[in-house]
C-alpha cells in the first residue's frame, strides 16, 4: 500500500482505503483485531473509508501500527476472497463429511436425485409428443 | 479530518457515519449511556453526531471501541 494513504497526526494515524478494494467487513475483521492496542474509529467520503487508530499505550510508533493494520487488512481481505472462491468446495467437502458419518442420508440423497432425473425425463418427454401432435 | 474533534465546552463531538454503524446498536448504547452522551441534530443527515460530556479522551474512545466490537459481532 503506497505511503500516501496513510496519514500519521500527533495523536493518532489515518488510514485511507478503497471500499471497492476493502470491503466493511474487511475493515471490521482488520479492526477487531486491533482493539486491544489501539481504539479504532472509522469514517467513509464517497468511495474511501477511513480508519483512524488512536494508540492505547502512549508513545506507540502510529506509522507502524498503521502498517500492521494495513498487513492485517491484506489478511482478511485475501481470507474472505477465498472463502468466497472455495465456498462450493467446501459445501461439496462438508457434504461428504455428513453423509459418511450417516449412510443412510447419501441413499435418501440418490433416491432424490433418481426421482428428479425421472420427473425430468418425463416432462422431456411430454413436451416432445405435445411437439409432434402440433406438428400433424 | 477524525470523526472525534475537543468541544470548546469540555466535551467532545464524535462522527459516526450511518453506513457503518448500525442504527439499533448505537440506540441501546446511547440509552445506557445517556448520562454523558447526547445526540445531536447534525448537518449532514448521513451522521450520527454525539456529545459526548466528559473531559477524558479514553473515555469517549473506549465507548467507541466497545461500539465497533458490538457492531463486529452482532
Amino acid at each position: 500500500m503506497p505511503e500516501k494513504h496513510i496519514v500519521v497526526h500527533p495523536d493518532h494515524a489515518e488510514i485511507a482505503l478503497n471500499s471497492k478494494i476493502y470491503s466493511k467487513e474487511t475493515v471490521f475483521a482488520a479492526g477487531y483485531v486491533f482493539l486491544d492496542k489501539s481504539y479504532v474509529l472509522l469514517d467513509q467520503a464517497g468511495e474511501r473509508l477511513l480508519v483512524y487508530l488512536y494508540p492505547q499505550k502512549p508513545g506507540a510508533d502510529l506509522k507502524k501500527l498503521a502498517m500492521e493494520f494495513t498487513n492485517e487488512l491484506l489478511n482478511y481481505a485475501h481470507y474472505f476472497t477465498r472463502l468466497k472462491a472455495n465456498a462450493d468446495a467446501v459445501k461439496s467437502l462438508m457434504q461428504r463429511a455428513l453423509f459418511s458419518s450417516a449412510p443412510a442420508l447419501v441413499q435418501e440423497a440418490e433416491e432424490k436425485e433418481i426421482e428428479d432425473l425421472i420427473k425430468e425425463l418425463e416432462e422431456e418427454e411430454k413436451n416432445v409428443s405435445t411437439a409432434k401432435k402440433s406438428k400433424k | 479530518m477524525s470523526p472525534l474533534q475537543k468541544s470548546p465546552r469540555n466535551s467532545f463531538i464524535l462522527r459516526l457515519h450511518k453506513n457503518l454503524y448500525d442504527q439499533k446498536i448505537l440506540e441501546r448504547m446511547l440509552k445506557e449511556d445517556k448520562e454523558w452522551i447526547k445526540p445531536l441534530k447534525p448537518s449532514d443527515k448521513n451522521y450520527h453526531l454525539l456529545e459526548c460530556k466528559t473531559t477524558s479522551l479514553s473515555d469517549v474512545l473506549e465507548w467507541a471501541n466497545y461500539l465497533f466490537y458490538l457492531n463486529k459481532t452482532s
